[in-house]
């Protein structure tokens, strides 16, 4: 077989980029994997961007591991290659007042005395929410692993496809449907307003449901990206809890590559993709950047869908409507992560001590109320960065001893909101103002924070966009907005990983259970390549 | 049977009680209408809010009819009884720099060079967008006359009215429709909106039927939905009726209703709040009214607002746990403010001055807005969410006295402005001084429009969500019983399991519009109550 014929291309070697690599690779494909950048693994990063401090890393944009499913650790033996998992800590929220609200994963006891300053209704409500969140996460996880089927075709197949699914809802019954119902339309504001009456308890609970989203709490919609969020099984066993990846999200990166690798997946980076070839509505290759030509019958995409649709492929390729939906894709986010290095731990008004202790270990939140972040949201949807961000917080050096020497630690903070049309300018002096007024909320919890700071970065949308291919500065690839969800995802008709064009497959995180480092989609475009007897075994 | 014994009883007298009185009587039940105010007609009504001015009427709070289905209109004889509509004209917008568009909306392709004014493309667009509209419209319109399934129950009579729902779909439906109506009922408008035209004038237009009675701007998800419930015009038995000004107001619609239900022998009390439904093992026995008197029928249908009936006129017991959950997690918000004004003559618009001769322009037979852009809007409910009546209310405003001679002397006009938004929790207090500010306010942009506007008022009326709650029993000001929010629609109106106008109390039915196919004037959700009853052979002879 000539150099450049493959049985497989991938583009993009993203973490979904990777895992179906491994996957071809596994099979007996002979594969590669194109990644326009220097290094691979795309937004799950660990990188040393303090030119002062060459030694302390950071996890650079994604920050937490949870939903990769059991069934591709094993295959793909990430563990072996490095995938090592620390289930972190509570949910804390410290206040000015000295007061602070914890959430335990695991010690219903120490959450409920934590609310119970605050609300004694609430944190008897608590473990019944939880319970009822859990409930509905369960219907709702093994979705995750179906591919999304044609709904409102009238094919048989398709027609068999859509019974299977609902099928497998049967269990839910009458309150059941009600209650996704609510949880896919309802805004998270609404809902937590329906179980809770402290602000403190609300505000803690807000955060999983705008996370990543261009949206404020008040937003309907936003109840379903918090149940997003507490999916704890996506029906192959239970999910591992959250929690930080040795060495940070790079680290999850290289153990896929390692696998394929491993597998014997080529693996090239500084080779960007210029264009897809077609040839009678098959695909039939890839041109890249410096001109070079490989050549497959099997094409799986793992980039941003309106770079893949509408920059690499000829539209006259692709059906009308298909191209509408691309270019109508809603991929707006307007999150900008900070990293923060700092010589000693917070020291909480709330909960002194610059020793670590449990609130140190989990997401350590800046969000007050709902009221709190909605007007975070409004600020940017006025037009200027939030005046008071909130933030989703974690501290990974706290059980990640590989990022930073002893005593430094990384705060890694994911924030919201800029206005989402800061994608197409860098804003630095804006951003750096925006983390200077974080730096100071924190500090109204923590006295010793900002004198603790020894250096940060920030990046906002652009950088995102830029760097990344992160179109809209959007970390899921497109927002997890209920009309982009399951069948719509990212196009009616072509969510099922496949696409308008025979041998290319579509396995961005564009695409259903796509949103985090979860895999799921690089997975399910080489099974549907592999249903389609699209595996080609050249080395087998 | 003595005389405190009825067949049914039917708690609430307006459109929908009557619209159940009516039905009940006609299929040979001795009923009896039970409303609490001293005049029937609740929201559908008329009146002459004026003491120096007694022979100006204003149609009261509701000011337009629409969607109810021929099949009412006809076994009710409502036409006999004085159901008269005249057509509404189309949708007028003028701005401050002496521009102005007007179409007919649904026939938006007549109106393509006033489209065209404002962009080339959008005008091209806008064929498609109605086609678009129209094609879901017609996918949706059926199922406002279906009972909703208990969607997820496993029951195997349940099971198959869920199959029959989706074989009834099965030839309008594909992908792409599938995909359109997931659209609609998710997205919001203003991205839809985006997504079709780039003139934010005709977006602002376009804007009006996607956030009327809501409490939600053009940018929240769900508004989409609202959009298309206004795009339907045929619901499954026939093209309805344009929109239009019922003759005499809303009230007339009303008294049409009420003399249907009397002619068929129903007999209507007015001053008769009821304060207790009567509950016996589970099973509905009667009602007893504020003073003390008892009425008893095996069946009670309610034609109030969800949370009055199920939270004050029910012991809690009765209920089951999760309904009373619901209901008390029932959305009722709103925010609206209806403005009724006396003119001494026509608005003269800067960008289209009416003709010498006197006669009455088209721009003014429809709606005259009051929405500028998407964005005028959505900063209209920001104020208002940020606790504040907002600095420039979006109107939809209509004229009804162009066609209608019967609701004020020759030459006096009446401008019927349905205007949003106030704080939602302004229902708790009423808010007069500010709520007459935000009327000023109101006026004062007419006028930007249309000089000599505020010159021509000779009165004016306000009325927000305080007088609603408290006049009507509308609770929260919410005009349609309860948000048209995507998650308190179909099987979820307005509990899931009870979406069917059963309850959980054998004997009582909901005909509400907190109901499916509530909200508006309709009447559908009182056709359906009635339509269980039968089938449930509840009803004695």
């Amino acid at each position: 077989m000539p150099a450049n014929i493959y049985d497989a291309i991938i583009v993009g070697g993203g973490h979904n980029g990777l895992i179906s690599g491994a996957y071809f690779a596994r099979a007996g494909a002979k594969t590669v994997v194109l990644e326009r950048r220097h290094k691979t693994g795309g937004a799950a990063d660990t990188s040393a961007p303090f030119a002062d401090h060459p030694e302390i890393n950071v996890t650079t944009y994604s920050y937490v591991m949870s939903l990769m499913p059991p069934t591709i650790i094993k295959e793909l033996q990430l563990e072996k290659n490095g995938y090592d998992v620390t289930p972190f800590g509570p949910y804390y929220q410290a206040y000015p007042d000295g007061r602070s609200v914890k959430v335990y994963p695991d010690d219903a006891k120490k959450s409920y005395d934590s609310i119970a300053q605050f609300s004694k209704k609430d944190a008897e409500t608590m473990p019944k929410w939880e319970e009822w969140l859990a409930g509905v996460a369960d219907v709702m996880g093994p979705l995750l692993l179906q591919v999304p089927p044609k709904l409102g075709s009238m094919k048989v197949g398709d027609l068999i496809e859509s019974a299977k699914v609902g099928w497998k809802m049967r269990g839910l019954g009458v309150r059941g449907v009600a209650d996704v119902t609510r949880l896919f339309t309802m805004s998270v504001s609404d809902l937590l307003g329906d179980w809770f009456e402290s602000d403190q308890v609300k505000g803690m609970l807000t955060v999983n449901g705008v996370i990543g989203t261009w949206a404020g709490p008040e937003e309907p919609g936003t109840a379903y990206v918090m149940l997003h969020h507490s999916i704890g099984d996506v029906g192959d066993g239970h999910l591992g809890s959250w929690g930080f990846q040795q060495g940070g999200m790079g680290g999850v990166a290289d153990a896929c590559r390692k696998a394929a690798e491993s597998f014997g997946c080529e693996i090239r980076t500084n080779a960007g993709v210029s264009k897809i070839l077609t040839e009678n509505g098959r695909v039939k290759g890839v041109v890249l950047e410096n001109g070079e030509e490989l050549r497959a019958p099997t094409i799986v995409s793992t980039i941003h869908p309106q770079i893949a649709f509408l920059d690499l492929i000829d539209k006259e390729q692709l059906p009308e409507e298909f191209v509408w939906d691309i270019e109508h894709w809603k991929t707006r986010s307007g999150v900008v992560k900070v990293n923060v290095a700092l010589s000693e731990l917070p020291d909480f008004i709330a909960d002194p001590g610059k020793e670590m202790q449990d609130i140190h270990t989990g997401s350590v939140e800046l969000c007050f109320s709902p009221e709190y972040a909605e007007r975070a949201f409004l600020d940017a949807k006025e037009g200027r960065a939030a005046e008071r961000p909130f933030v989703d917080g974690t501290i990974p050096t706290t059980l990640d001893k590989k990022l930073a020497p002893e005593g430094v630690h990384v705060f890694s903070m994911f924030t919201q909101w800029v206005p989402h049309s800061w994608v197409k300018e860098p804003h630095r002096d804006e951003l750096e103002a925006y983390a200077d007024r974080i730096i100071d909320i924190y500090s109204e919890l923590a006295p010793n924070f900002k004198g603790a700071v020894i250096d940060r970065q920030v990046i906002g949308p652009y950088d995102m966009e830029q760097d990344l291919g992160l179109i809209g500065g959007n970390i899921f690839q497109g927002e997890l907005s209920v009309d982009q969800l399951f069948h719509m995802r990212p196009s009616p008709g072509y969510a099922d990983y496949r696409t308008p064009l025979k041998g290319l497959y579509h396995g961005s995180s564009a695409t259903h259970a796509g949103g985090g480092v979860v895999g799921i989609p690089g997975w399910q475009a080489f099974r549907q390549a592999k249903k389609d007897r699209k595996v080609k075994k050249s080395r087998a | 049977m003595s005389a405190n014994q009825y067949d049914a009883i039917v708690i609430g007298g307006g459109h929908n009680g009557l619209c159940a009185g009516a039905y009940l009587a006609k299929n040979g039940a001795n009923a009896i209408v039970l409303e609490k105010r001293y005049k029937t007609g609740g929201a559908a009504d008329t009146s002459a809010p004026w003491p120096e001015h007694p022979d100006f009427k204003v149609t009261t709070y509701s000011y337009v009819s629409g969607l109810i289905p021929p099949r009412v209109v006809s076994a009710l004889q409502l036409e006999k009884h004085g159901y008269k509509v005249y057509p509404m004209g189309p949708v007028y917008q003028a701005w401050p720099d002496g521009r102005s568009m007007m179409f007919q909306l649904g026939n938006a392709k007549a109106g393509k060079d006033e489209i065209a004014k404002f962009s080339k493309k959008d005008s091209e667009a806008i064929f498609e967008w109605e086609e678009w509209v129209g094609r879901i419209a017609d996918i949706l319109g059926p199922l406002l006359l279906s009972v909703p399934p208990k969607v997820g129950s496993k029951r195997p009579g349940d099971v198959i009215d869920q199959a029959k729902l989706l074989w009834r779909l099965r030839k309008e439906v594909d992908v792409r429709t599938t995909a359109e109506i997931t659209k609609l009922m998710t997205m919001s408008l203003t991205d839809l909106l985006d997504e079709w035209f780039e003139s934010e004038e005709l977006k602002g237009v376009l804007t009006v039927d996607g956030v009327i009675g809501t409490w939600a701007g053009p940018d929240e998800p769900g508004t989409a939905y609202v959009l298309a419930h206004h795009g339907i015009t045929d619901i499954g038995d026939g093209l309805l009726g344009n929109w239009g000004f019922p003759e005499g107001g809303m009230g007339a619609v009303a008294d049409a209703f009420r003399r249907s239900a009397e002619a068929f022998g129903c007999r209507i009390r007015t001053e008769a709040p009821v304060e207790k439904i009567l509950i016996e093992n589970g099973r509905v026995k009667g009602v007893v009214l504020a003073g003390g008197e008892e009425l008893r029928a095996p069946v009670v249908v309610t034609a109030c607002h969800p949370q009055v009936t199920f939270l004050q006129q029910i012991e809690r017991e009765e209920l089951p746990d999760d309904f009373v959950r619901d209901i008390e997690n029932w959305k009722s918000r709103s925010g609206t403010v209806k403005i009724n004004l006396a003119l001494s003559e026509l608005p003269n618009f800067i960008a289209d001055p009416n003709p010498r001769d006197g006669s009455v322009p088209e721009h003014l037979t429809g709606s005259v807005e009051l929405s500028l852009s998407a964005k005028y809007v959505e900063q209209a409910f920001q104020d208002a969410k940020q606790g504040r009546a907002a600095t420039a209310p979006f109107s939809d405003g209509v004229i009804p006295t162009v066609v209608d001679k019967t609701l004020a002397p020759e030459g006096v006009h009446i401008f019927s402005l349905f205007t949003q938004w106030c704080p939602q929790e302004w229902s708790s207090e009423p808010h007069t001084g500010e709520l007459e500010a935000y009327t000023d306010r109101i006026i004062d942009l007419y006028d930007g429009l249309a000089p000599g506007f505020k010159a021509s008022v000779i009165a004016r009326q306000t009325l927000g969500p305080h007088e609603m709650e408290q006049e009507l029993g509308m609770i929260g000001g919410n005009i349609f019983h309860g948000e048209l929010s995507a998650d308190q629609l179909f099987h979820m109106r307005p509990a899931p399991g009870f979406a069917d106008f059963r309850s959980p109390i054998k004997g009582l039915y909901q005909a509400h519009s907190g109901t499916h196919a509530g909200g508006g004037v309709n009447g559908i959700p009182a056709y359906h109550a009635v339509r269980q009853i039968t089938k449930d052979r509840a009803l004695k002879r």
